[in-house]
């Protein structure tokens, strides 16, 4: 073997060592086969949370009225009605404050508080701070079939 | 004699050189890759009021994209969590088995995907499309309880992929 021979296979070799760091690195590049994501939510505490057994008591100044029942309430002062059509009267008014058609929301989890407040009265805040202090009232039907005879209402009080 | 060696020697310096470089790009592309589009994001709920993010609802339900070879089958699993925490409460989370939807089209539709109504809870199978790209979409369904301590609640919700071999 001449020593140009030599030098050319030592070359190749050399190259060989060089060329091989570029082929480890790619065969193992940095592959994510699993992405973890966040979920978030922030709870937020009214002023008040009044179940609809509360809300049904002399306690509460605002009472329900009115509509077909569809379950009776038996909490201790309760009016013994739950209606389809859910009408909110402050006391000693005539005047409705909130008015919620149930049926719209039966079939859906729950009805969702852009629409109660979209649906609510356009006065809703502008009656003074006796009635403005309901701001948000939800109501769960929660997987209620069409004529089931139960639901859940809850009333959300805050500070206006 | 000495012009036959010289070009053997520049042939199998060439044949290295592409060698080295060209692995990098075979080996890349038969990769299958998930990455994280949009976390899942409930915003403000009320105590005993539960709140549900649709998979259609862009920037709040969770997406993912699934990248790797046109045409591949994948397969696709959740963890899942049940619970979001808060300073050591807990609050109930719930995928239902409709909550996921995919889409492999060239242009993906979150609110009319190609892969509807999917079970998060099972494997899920679906092939690459042209673009070599998944779409995945996943709503929740948050239930805080009536004295739900107020804070601000966090999960993780891993997804996993791979190929099937077909």
């Amino acid at each position: 073997m001449t020593l140009r021979n030599c030098v050319k296979s030592a070359a190749c070799v050399l190259l060989l060592v060089l060329a091989s760091p570029l082929v480890a690195s790619t065969e193992a590049p940095v592959v994510e086969r699993s992405a973890s994501i966040g979920v978030s939510a922030e709870v937020i505490r009214p002023f008040g949370i009044i179940p609809l057994e509360d809300l049904l008591t002399d306690s509460v100044a605002i009472a329900l009225v009115a509509g077909t029942p569809i379950a009776t309430d038996a909490s201790p002062g309760g009016t013994g009605l739950l209606s389809r059509t859910l009408v909110l009267q402050r006391p000693g008014r005539s005047g409705v404050l909130f008015h919620l058609d149930v049926d719209e929301g039966i079939g859906h989890d729950f009805i969702s508080l852009d629409r109660l407040l979209v649906s609510g009265p356009s006065d809703l805040f502008s009656r003074g701070p006796e009635t403005a202090v309901l701001i948000l009232l939800e109501a769960i039907v929660g997987s209620l079939p069409p004529g089931s005879d139960s639901c859940v209402v809850t009333i959300i009080y805050t500070e206006n | 004699m000495q012009k036959v060696e010289a070009i053997r020697a520049r042939v199998v310096i060439a044949a290295i050189v592409l060698f080295g470089l060209g692995c990098p790009i075979t080996s890349a592309a038969a990769e299958v890759q998930a990455s994280v589009v949009n976390n899942l994001v409930f915003g403000n709920v009320y105590p005993g009021i539960p709140k549900v993010v649709s998979k259609r609802t862009a920037d709040s339900a969770a997406e993912f994209l699934v990248t790797g070879d046109v045409g591949a089958e994948v397969s696709i699993d959740f963890t899942l969590p049940t619970y979001m925490n808060a300073g050591g409460y807990n609050m109930p989370l719930i995928f239902k088995e409709t909550y996921c939807a995919m889409d492999s089209s060239a242009t993906p539709d979150q609110s009319n995907p190609d892969y509807d109504d999917l079970d998060p809870w099972h494997t899920i199978t679906y092939r690459l499309g042209s673009t070599g790209q998944i779409s995945i979409w996943l709503g929740g369904k948050v239930v805080p309880k009536l004295v739900q301590p107020a804070g601000s609640y966090t999960a993780d919700i891993v997804l996993t992929v791979d190929y099937t071999g077909l």
